[in-house]
């Protein structure tokens, strides 16, 4: 069977390669796997086992419009669903089915369903309608459109900041509901919804009592793979189930809050949350409390707790935060984040190392620019006084500062808020590496670098000299010269062996190029016959002062030919001469600069240059073509 | 209560009442302008599968490419499928049995090329005769692993589809950068200081960026089992036939 090819890269989900002819580079298995709706998203796949069809649901609630499966857990399986009387979207949750054979739970179910359409919070899915249709026993619910804690935390630690905004509005939850007589049992980051707009919600109140099993006999009964763990349970709900109060949930937020602060499970000895996490030990001394063994120890109420944590965010000295904790009973703060996290924290502090790293940078900044700029503004050059004083000691602290800047950076993201000075370690991390490109940009743009290379710029105009008729001697019966846009070129063909030296064919043009940008002389010369001669090229700019320009050596025109100097073809002669133009006067664009072409014709045979073309000035035949 | 975002795909949803592309061309038989132009849309989502499958069948890129073409003629030409119940089948199992049975035809008319036997395949041209038809599946035990290929590669024109609609939505919505920040997400969890990494260049919070995820893995599911839709009988099950695919990938990816 062909073999796939593989792409090279491992998914970085399953650690599988990535086939060759991945749609858009993603894993295909962990792609269509994961949507494949038997599967929470995020979650591992479920076996597709007892979970109701859609169709099948669809048969049996004709009065709703069954949209999509949700999920499905201990308590149930859950459908998103429409109800079109209504027009309003809801969740479908149906009991596991073993229930309907039982006599006992329909009273218990129509019992504790009744509470639970009873409660109405902001925090709370509300319970729109209970009942039984065929073989299942259902509830239909506010649909949050969201994700559960756990699946928020499977991506990544909460700021203590957001876990301090989340906990009192579960707080506020559970306070609501304990005060009409319903405890939740099984508060767990499943239970709890995010809705994406700032909002938390508790799911599923009520439903533990209502199916009547408590949760250690639930994981023994089930695989316990989708099912919550006792983890979150209360001693005192593990020991003796029929023995709980309102703090057995105060516990089990506690287990929580603890995940949510730490990423981990408060198991045997555990470290109190500050040991992992920046947050003071006033918010230990609150999660260790809703930890507590005996029950008398710990919160009396949801509401003392949800107190508590919004005076430990609010405490004096720490900023408003507590404005943005108490305002957000019902809603997390939009920007719960760093800038909330750092005043929470007793021990933030401006991370010492930004400070000294910009310091630095700021110290190479003015060493390095500063006569720089002078230079430029004031005219003037540097010696290696100056390089010694200012220019080594500005790199060397750039270079420190910048290193340092990214050390502190990474220490400051790394603390999770105890650290600030954000801004001062990014300014220090970058500013070298931002002015060193600028300035490379700068230099090689403007002032330029006196180096000849061979950037071949398609000509965009091009010049040429159509032999001339009655010369006599060496001739220069046509010059092509290619410069780039934006450059004034002058070619001169100048013979030199008389004095003065003076131009004997002139081509000259006017286009606009860039400076520092090469200019490619094409030039052939052809000798009449008869002739015999040496011959230099020589290609210098007009601005003497500023520019210098490459001098090519022509060399002897024919040194491989034998004497006989009477045919060439304008191939052999062909020459390319790159040129730099290494300082433009001005610096703008299109810089004036000529470019002459000298011939040394020998002189025994040198009279009857002067009579060549374009003597005194531009040659009839000159041409001015347009590039290609 | 809150109403969820009003979701582009939702249209296409499996369970509405607009017939999917399948069934109309399974209900009308190529008799309907319609159902020739619904057909035409479903060969070019999966022109690709049959290409490879010729590929594989040892034909050499060009040769798979002229013969794909070709069957794709016929089967346009034709515009009715010659199946009998079409309450039965799926496009792609469909598609795999005419390909095949393009094959054999092929294998035939090479046998006797020399007498000079016409171009198109006759049998295919007879609806409900006698002739042997490209029924649901070609009942071959021995080309299994090759049917699976044709499935896995059809998994993966599927999913391509879907991709491409997600980045399409998203692009008209103007949120390229939260797609593409957001899309390596699809394969499923993965390192949770990356997606901080992302919270921060989107300027989002945390849980922001983790519904964000969430919606997007939703709305893919719904653009791809829209999709599988397309290829589905009346009555058929996305879900079903989404698992199936998402298996073959599994089964056929790893061996």
């Amino acid at each position: 069977m062909m073999k796939m090819t593989e792409s090279g890269r491992k998914c970085p989900r399953c650690g599988v390669e990535v086939p060759g002819d991945a749609p858009r580079g993603l894993c295909p298995r962990c792609v269509m796997v994961g949507a494949t709706s038997g599967v929470k998203p995020g979650g591992a796949p479920v076996e597709a086992g007892e979970m109701p069809t859609v169709a099948r649901v669809q048969e049996v609630f004709p009065q709703l419009e069954i949209l999509e499966a949700v999920g499905r857990g201990g308590m149930g399986f859950v459908y998103k669903a429409r109800q079109p009387n209504l027009d309003r979207v809801v969740a479908l949750k149906l009991l596991p089915e073993r229930f309907a054979q039982d006599p006992e739970f329909a009273e218990r179910f129509n019992r504790e369903g009744r509470f639970l359409a009873r409660l109405s919070h902001p925090n709370i899915v509300s319970v729109h309608d209970f009942g039984r249709t065929g073989d299942f026993y259902f509830l239909t619910m506010e649909y949050v459109d969201g994700v559960n804690l756990r699946q928020a935390m499977q991506a990544g630690r909460f700021s203590p900041a957001e876990a301090l905004a989340i906990v009192p509005q579960i707080c506020a939850a559970l306070q609501y509901a304990h005060g009409q007589g319903v405890l939740h049992r099984d508060i767990k980051p499943e239970n709890i919804l995010l809705d994406g707009k700032g909002g938390v919600k508790i799911a599923d109140f009520g439903i533990a009592k209502m199916i009547g099993e408590d949760r250690a006999s639930i994981t023994l009964t089930q695989t316990g793979a989708t099912l919550g763990t006792p983890q979150y349970m209360a001693p005192e709900q593990l020991e003796r189930p029929n023995d709980v109060d309102h703090r057995a949930d105060i516990y089990s937020l506690g287990v929580v809050f603890y995940e949510l602060l730490t990423g981990e499970l408060p198991l045997g000895r555990f470290d109190p949350p500050s040991a992992s996490t920046p947050v003071g030990t006033r918010v230990d001394q609150v999660v260790m409390r809703t930890l507590e063994k005996d029950r008398g120890k710990r919160h009396q109420s949801a509401g003392e707790l949800k107190t508590e944590i919004e005076n430990v965010a609010a405490s004096p000295g720490q900023g408003a935060m507590g404005a943005g904790v108490g305002a957000g009973v019902g809603m997390v703060p939009p920007v719960a984040g760093v800038g909330a996290a750092t005043q929470v924290l007793a021990s933030a502090r401006i991370s010492r190392q930004a400070s000294v790293a910009a310091g630095l940078v700021l110290l190479a900044v003015v060493l390095t620019v500063g006569p720089l700029v002078a230079a430029v503004a004031f005219g003037g050059g540097f010696g290696w006084v100056d390089l010694l004083l200012l220019g080594v000691p500005g790199v060397m602290s750039g270079i420190v500062g910048t290193i340092l800047g990214w050390v502190a950076w990474a220490r400051i993201r790394a603390s999770k808020g105890r650290l600030t000075g954000k801004p001062m370690a990014i300014f220090a991390s970058f500013c070298m590496p931002v002015l060193a490109v600028v300035g490379g940009v700068l230099v090689t743009t403007t002032v330029g670098l006196s180096r000849t290379t061979t950037r071949t710029a398609e000509p965009s105009q091009e010049f040429s000299m159509a032999p001339a008729a009655g010369t006599v001697g060496y001739q220069p019966v046509g010059g092509t010269l290619r410069v780039p846009k934006g450059l004034m070129a002058t070619l001169e063909i100048v013979r030199t062996d008389v004095e003065p030296i003076t131009p004997i064919a002139v081509l000259s043009g006017y286009v606009l190029a860039p400076s520092g940008a090469d200019v490619r002389v094409n030039f052939w010369l052809e000798p009449v016959a008869g002739s015999t001669g040496r011959w230099n090229l020589r290609v210098v700019s007009e601005d003497g002062a500023s520019c210098t320009a490459g001098e090519e050596e022509l060399g002897p025109l024919a040194p491989a030919m034998p004497d006989a100097l009477t045919v060439y073809t304008v191939e052999d002669r062909t020459q390319e001469i790159p040129v730099t133009i290494s300082k433009a006067p001005g610096g703008g664009r299109g810089v004036p600069l000529s470019l002459r072409v000298r011939g040394y014709p020998r002189p025994d045979s040198g009279q009857g240059l002067t009579t060549t073309i374009g003597a005194g000035g531009l040659p009839e035949a000159l041409e001015t073509k347009s590039g290609k | 209560m809150r109403e969820p975002e009003s979701n582009p795909a939702k249209a296409s949803t499996p369970g509405g009442f607009a017939p999917t592309r399948w069934t109309l061309v399974l209900r009308a038989q190529g008799a309907t302008a319609e159902s020739r132009a619904a057909l035409s849309d479903l060969c070019a989502s999966y022109y690709e599968p049959v290409r490879r499958f010729l590929r594989r069948e040892g034909r050499d890129d060009d040769a798979a490419r002229e013969l794909a073409q070709e069957f794709f003629a016929g089967v346009l030409a034709r515009g009715g499928l010659g199946v009998a119940d079409p309450g039965k089948g799926l496009f792609r199992t469909y598609l795999l049995g005419a390909v095949k049975h393009f094959l054999l035809d092929q294998r035939k008319h090479a046998a006797r090329a020399k007498r000079g036997g016409g171009h198109v395949p006759e049998s295919l041209d007879a609806v409900g005769e006698d002739v042997e038809e490209p029924t649901i599946q070609v009942a071959d035990t021995s080309e299994g692993m090759g049917d699976a290929w044709f499935d896995r590669d059809w998994a993966l024109a599927l999913m391509a589809r879907a991709l491409d609609a997600l980045a399409e939505q998203f692009r008209s919505e103007g949120k390229e950068a939260i797609h593409a920040a957001l899309e390596p997400w699809l394969v499923g969890d993965v390192a949770g200081t990356t997606q901080m990494e992302v919270a921060t260049r989107l300027g989002m919070t945390e849980s922001a960026v983790k519904v964000a995820i969430h919606r997007l893995r939703k709305r893919f599911r719904e653009i791809l089992r829209a999709e599988i839709a397309q290829t589905l009988p009346e009555g058929g099950d996305p879900d079903a036939e989404l698992g199936y695919l998402a298996e073959v990938l599994v089964r056929v990816g790893r061996g």
